[in-house]
């Protein structure tokens, strides 16, 4: 075994477990969950039988396996953060919504401070 | 004649840390005749609320800063269920908008013949821009025009008045200042009767410390409406 392939073990092992974990207090869905053991899978056949990754090479007309591993790695990573930005903005969008929300109801519970409505 | 008094006309006035400038632009648009200004405190950290409290605005505090955009979100979800208005003007607190612009803004909609009014600042040659804040400007207007497909000489102006048609349907989703992308694009979504009327913004000291008024933030700006067009 090289050592490599030791590291990688070691990693996939915790974040397979970070998952589990994640999973079990429900903060991670059942979906999400198969998502990473699926990847975590593909990457540990792959480091264990590079072959695979030339494969996948032909497949996509790539010539090296590292090279496609690299390209699918990059995309993967992009698809992701984009995940990621489009649940902050949700977050954010909420937050609004809530600041927006709790302003208008705490002005109503104030009247007194209602310079317009003395005046009518 | 002053046609104005027959509708309920309303200043929606969003604030950040403009306690030096509020109180007197407060009391110059009270003095002009138009008493209903409601002042939203995106969460300042300085004297905004109360200044704009004493000079006689109602004022709704954000319990956290959100910008422009949400802080005009609140004025238009607060006078629409409070007060049913006819006319809601967007006015800045920094002093660049001009009392005087006001009634060229309003007559249209009072007229019935349109939808919601906006300031130019291009149409004619009163304001003094400086060269960089002009091309860049000049940039967002065609930038806004082509993704919004409308045609507009001054896309980022926040002195506006809204007609009874275009409060019901406008709806800001943007917190910041891309927030007026979104009443462009809403105006082409609802097919809203606009016009567009010079109007002069007074660039002072202050003002260019304020809002958008870094270069920068307007490239920030294009590239969060970009993300967005792509996200929906």
């Amino acid at each position: 075994m090289t050592l490599l392939q030791i590291i990688v073990i070691i990693f996939i092992t915790f974040a397979a477990s970070r998952a589990y974990l994640r999973f079990k207090d429900k903060s991670l869905s059942i979906s999400n969950l198969f998502f990473w053991m699926i990847l975590w899978t593909i990457i540990l056949i792959i480091v264990f039988d590079p072959k695979l990754a030339d494969i996948a090479a032909n497949i996509m007309g790539m010539q090296r396996g590292t090279d496609t591993m690299f390209f699918i790695a990059v995309m993967l990573l992009f698809y992701l953060v984009f995940r990621i930005y489009v649940k902050v903005d949700s977050i954010d969008q909420h937050l609004t919504n809530l600041n927006t929300n709790t302003s208008i109801i705490l002005h109503k519970r104030l009247p007194n401070d209602n310079p317009i409505e003395k005046r009518k | 004649m002053d046609t104005n008094l027959d509708k309920k006309i309303y200043i929606l006035m969003p604030a950040y840390n403009e306690a030096p400038k509020i109180g007197r632009v407060i009391l110059d648009i009270t003095a002009k005749g138009y008493k209903n200004i409601l002042v939203i405190d995106d969460g300042s950290r300085d004297n905004t609320a109360r200044i704009a409290k004493n000079a006689g605005a109602e004022v709704l505090s954000h319990i956290i800063n959100r910008g422009q955009g949400a802080a005009l979100r609140t004025g238009m979800k607060y006078l629409r269920e409070a007060y049913n208005p006819d006319i809601i003007i967007t006015f800045d607190a920094d002093g660049q908008h001009q009392i005087e612009d006001i009634p060229t803004l309003t007559q249209p909609i009072i007229e019935g013949n349109i939808d919601i009014v906006l300031g130019s600042r291009f149409l004619d040659k009163k304001t003094k821009i400086p060269l960089l804040r002009k091309m860049i400007l000049k940039c967002g207007v065609i930038f806004t025009n082509t993704l919004s497909n409308i045609k507009l000489t001054d896309t980022h102006n926040g002195l506006r008045a809204l007609g009874k048609r275009a409060i019901e349907s406008i709806k800001i989703s943007h917190r910041g200042m891309e927030h007026a992308s979104d009443i462009v694009d809403e105006i082409t979504k609802h097919k809203l009767r606009y016009k567009e009327i010079p109007v002069h913004i007074a660039y002072t000291d202050y003002s260019k410390q304020k809002g958008t008024n870094k270069n920068i933030d307007f490239i920030k700006m294009g590239i969060k409406i970009l993300f967005n067009k792509i996200k929906s």
